[in-house]
C-alpha cells in the first residue's frame, strides 16, 4: 500500500473522548469522534470528505495535525509519522501541514492586523529577519489570496467573511505549507464567495503544489475541489473512491441517500430523481449500533448487518467500500 | 498592480484602520451617558487630589470656638463637632476612600487573575479546588467576618485592605476563569496552535488583549463596590476609624438625631460623594462593557 507519492498516509486512526461523570470525573464511556479511518493523500491532489453533522470529519482533520492527541493510529507525513515527533520536531512539521478553520470570524484574533496575523509565525519560525522583511513577505501572500496591499494594517472586524477567509488562507499561506486541512472553509460562506474561494485554493493549488484534506458536508462543493473522495459515517469512512466513483457509481446505502438529498439546481430534473431519504438521526457516537453502523437507517439492512460489521474492501480499483450488500453477503 | 517603492512604515502611518481599543474608545466615546459619568469622575479625583493641597485648613486642626458653623464663604462646608473645616475633610477623606478601593481592587484582580487563570488553563483538580475555595468564601457572611477582623486587629487601613481584599476576590476570579475557558477553545488559539506559536505569544499575545477588557470592566464596577462596603463599615464604626476621615465615617453624625434634624452641612455632602463617585464608577463600567463586548457593536 505505501506509495511513495503519498504526501499523507493515515492508518487506523483513532480518536476518542471520554465522557465523564459524577463529583469524582469518572471515565462512563467513549465519544468514538473517530474510529479507525486509513486513507492516502497524493502530492497536489485533494481528498474530500463528506459526512453528516457530528460524523467526526473536523475531528479527523484536528487530529492528523495533532490538535487532538490521537487514541491509536498513525499519520504518516513525508514518510515519518507525526505522532512520533518531540516538541521541536513537530514545531518544523508545523510550517508543512496548516489548517483552514470553518468560521472566518472566530478564527481570527480581533486584536490584530492582518500583517501580525499572517506574519505573526513567519517571525516564530525565523522566516524573516526583521519587521520590515515580514512586511514585505505578508503583502506578497496577501497579493497572491486576492486581498490590497493597503488592507494589510487593518484589523479583522473591517473585512467581510469571504476576506476573512482570504486572510485565514494567507496566514496557512504564510508558511510554504505542502499540505491544508480545509475544515468546513466554504460553509460559512454564501454562495457566491465561496466560488470565489474554491477557484483560489485551486489556483494556489496549481501554483504551489498543495495538497488538501477538504473536510465539507456539502457535496457540489466537494465535488468541485475533490481528485479523491471519502464518506464519513459515525467515525468510519464508509466509502472512499475517486469522484466519479462516488458520484456516478455511488456503491454504499449511505452514500446513495446522501447523494440523492443534495439538492438539484435544474427542477426539471427534480421530478425525475428517485426520493430515498435517510430517516432519523445519526446514532449516538458514545454508543454506535452493533454489527454495521448504519443498519439502524439503512434500508436495505438484513439480520447480519445487525450482528457482524462488514470489512472494508476495495470493490473496483481503488474504490473502497464497507457494506454486507456491495462485499455480496447477501 | 502596486510597484510603488516600498519605505519602511509606509503602510503603517498611511493608515485608515483603527486597532482594537480605538475601536473601544470610539464606541464608549458614543455614549453620552457614560462620558458625563467619567467627565464627573475624573472631577473628583482631581478634588480630593488638590482640595487637601491648596486648603488653608488642616484636616486635623480644629478650633473649639468655631464649632458647628453652617456653610459660609470661610468655611465652604461648614465646620464638624470639634470644628474642623468640612471642606477639607471630604476631600482628604476622598482619597481614603478612593486609596483604598484602589488598593483591593488591584489586590482582588491580581489574585483573581492568578487564581482565575490557573483554574481555566489547567482545570482539572486545580480548577477542582479553587472553585469550591470561591463558593466557600463567598458563602461567608461578608460584613460579620469584616467586623470581627476589625474587632480582632483594630481598624487600621492595612487592616481594611487586606480583609476585603481577602474576601473580594471569587468574582472576579471567577469572571476570569470563564473567559479563559471560553477563549481558550477560540479558532484563533487552535489556529495558533497549529502554526506553531510558542506559549509565550499565545498567552501575552492572544489571550490576555482578549481578556484584558474584562478585567478593566471588572475592576471599574468592583471599585463602586468598595467604596460602597467600605462606607457602611466605617459608618458603623468598625472600618477606618477617626481622627482619619474617610465619605463613611463623615457620614457618622447622621446616625445622631440632634445632627440628623438640625445640621444637615454635616453628613449631606459626604453621602452626595459616595453617591456620585458609585453612581459614576457604575456607569462608567456598564458603558465599558457595551464598548468591549463585541456582540453589541455588530461586526
Amino acid at each position: 500500500m505505501t506509495n511513495s507519492e503519498n504526501l499523507l498516509e493515515v492508518r487506523n486512526l483513532k480518536k476518542h473522548f471520554p465522557i465523564k461523570k459524577g463529583a469524582l470525573r469518572r471515565v462512563v464511556g467513549h465519544v468514538k469522534a473517530v474510529d479507525d479511518i486509513s486513507f492516502n493523500i497524493r502530492k497536489g491532489e485533494t481528498l474530500g470528505l463528506v459526512g453528516e453533522s457530528g460524523c467526526g470529519k473536523t475531528t479527523a482533520g484536528r487530529t492528523i495535525l495533532k490538535l487532538h492527541e490521537p487514541t491509536s493510529g498513525e499519520a504518516i507525513f513525508n514518510g515519518e509519522n507525526v505522532y512520533d515527533k518531540s516538541r521541536s520536531e513537530l514545531k518544523s512539521l508545523r510550517t508543512k501541514m496548516q489548517i483552514i478553520f470553518q468560521d472566518p470570524y472566530s478564527s481570527l484574533n480581533p486584536r490584530l492586523p492582518v500583517f501580525e496575523l499572517v506574519g505573526e509565525a513567519l517571525r516564530e519560525h525565523g522566516f524573516v529577519k526583521n519587521n520590515r522583511e515580514m512586511q514585505e513577505k505578508v503583502i506578497e501572500i496577501i497579493e497572491k489570496c486576492g486581498l490590497t496591499r493597503e488592507q494589510a494594517t487593518r484589523y479583522p472586524h473591517q473585512f467581510s467573511g469571504g476576506q476573512r477567509q482570504r486572510i485565514c488562507i494567507a496566514r496557512a499561506l504564510a508558511l510554504n505549507p505542502e499540505f491544508i486541512v480545509c475544515d468546513e472553509a466554504v460553509s460559512a460562506l454564501d454562495v457566491s464567495i465561496q466560488s470565489q474561494i474554491i477557484n483560489l485554493l485551486k489556483d494556489l493549488q496549481d501554483e504551489m503544489g498543495l495538497s488538501y484534506l477538504f473536510i465539507s458536508h456539502d457535496l457540489s462543493v466537494v465535488k468541485l475541489i475533490s481528485d479523491e473522495v471519502g464518506v464519513m459515517y459515525l467515525g468510519r469512512i464508509v466509502e472512499m473512491g475517486s469522484k466519479q466513483q462516488i458520484f456516478s457509481n455511488p456503491r454504499h446505502p449511505y452514500t446513495e441517500v446522501l447523494l440523492a438529498a443534495a439538492p438539484l439546481y435544474d427542477p426539471r430534473n427534480r421530478a425525475r430523481r428517485e426520493r430515498k431519504l435517510l430517516e432519523g438521526d445519526i446514532p449516538s457516537p458514545a454508543n454506535p449500533p452493533s454489527g454495521c453502523r448504519f443498519h439502524t437507517r439503512c434500508i436495505y439492512a438484513q439480520d447480519v448487518c445487525k450482528e457482524h460489521a462488514p470489512e472494508y474492501r476495495e470493490i473496483d480499483t481503488g474504490h473502497f467500500a464497507m457494506c454486507h450488500k456491495v462485499n455480496g453477503v447477501f | 498592480m502596486s510597484e510603488q517603492v516600498f519605505k519602511d512604515n509606509e503602510l503603517l502611518k498611511a493608515n485608515k484602520s483603527e486597532s482594537y481599543f480605538a475601536v473601544v474608545r470610539r464606541q464608549f466615546m458614543k455614549n453620552k451617558l457614560a462620558v458625563g459619568a467619567l467627565i464627573v469622575l475624573i472631577f473628583i479625583i482631581l478634588l480630593c487630589i488638590f482640595v487637601p493641597i491648596f486648603s488653608p485648613y488642616s484636616m486635623q486642626i480644629f478650633f473649639a470656638d468655631n464649632r458647628l458653623i453652617p456653610p459660609s464663604g470661610q468655611h465652604w462646608l461648614g465646620t464638624d463637632i470639634i470644628g474642623r473645616d468640612l471642606f477639607t475633610r471630604l476631600f482628604v477623606g476622598g482619597r481614603i476612600s478612593l486609596g483604598i478601593a484602589l488598593a483591593v481592587t488591584a489586590i482582588t484582580t491580581l489574585i483573581g487573575f492568578t487564581l482565575g487563570s490557573l483554574s481555566g488553563f489547567y482545570g482539572k483538580w486545580i480548577d477542582t479546588i479553587i472553585m469550591r475555595l470561591t463558593e466557600v468564601i463567598l458563602s461567608l457572611p461578608f460584613i460579620m467576618i469584616a467586623i470581627v477582623v476589625v474587632a480582632l486587629f483594630g481598624s487600621s487601613i492595612q487592616v481594611l485592605i487586606a480583609t476585603f481584599g481577602a474576601l473580594m476576590w471569587p468574582g472576579i476570579t471567577r469572571i476570569i476563569r470563564g473567559q479563559i475557558l471560553m477563549l481558550r477553545e477560540a479558532e484563533y488559539m487552535k489556529a495558533c496552535e497549529a502554526l506553531g506559536i510558542n506559549d509565550f505569544s499565545r498567552i501575552t499575545r492572544h489571550l490576555l488583549p482578549n481578556l484584558l477588557p474584562f478585567i478593566i470592566v471588572y475592576a471599574t464596577l468592583n471599585m463602586a463596590s468598595v467604596i460602597l462596603v467600605e462606607s457602611a463599615l466605617s459608618f458603623l464604626g468598625m472600618g477606618v476609624s477617626p481622627p482619619t476621615p474617610t465619605w463613611g465615617n463623615l457620614l457618622e453624625p447622621a446616625r445622631e438625631m440632634i445632627h440628623l434634624a438640625n445640621r444637615p452641612w454635616l453628613f449631606i455632602p459626604p453621602g452626595v460623594m459616595i453617591f456620585l463617585t458609585v453612581m459614576c464608577f457604575n456607569i462608567v463600567g456598564d458603558g465599558l462593557r457595551d464598548a468591549v463586548d463585541p456582540k453589541s457593536r455588530g461586526r
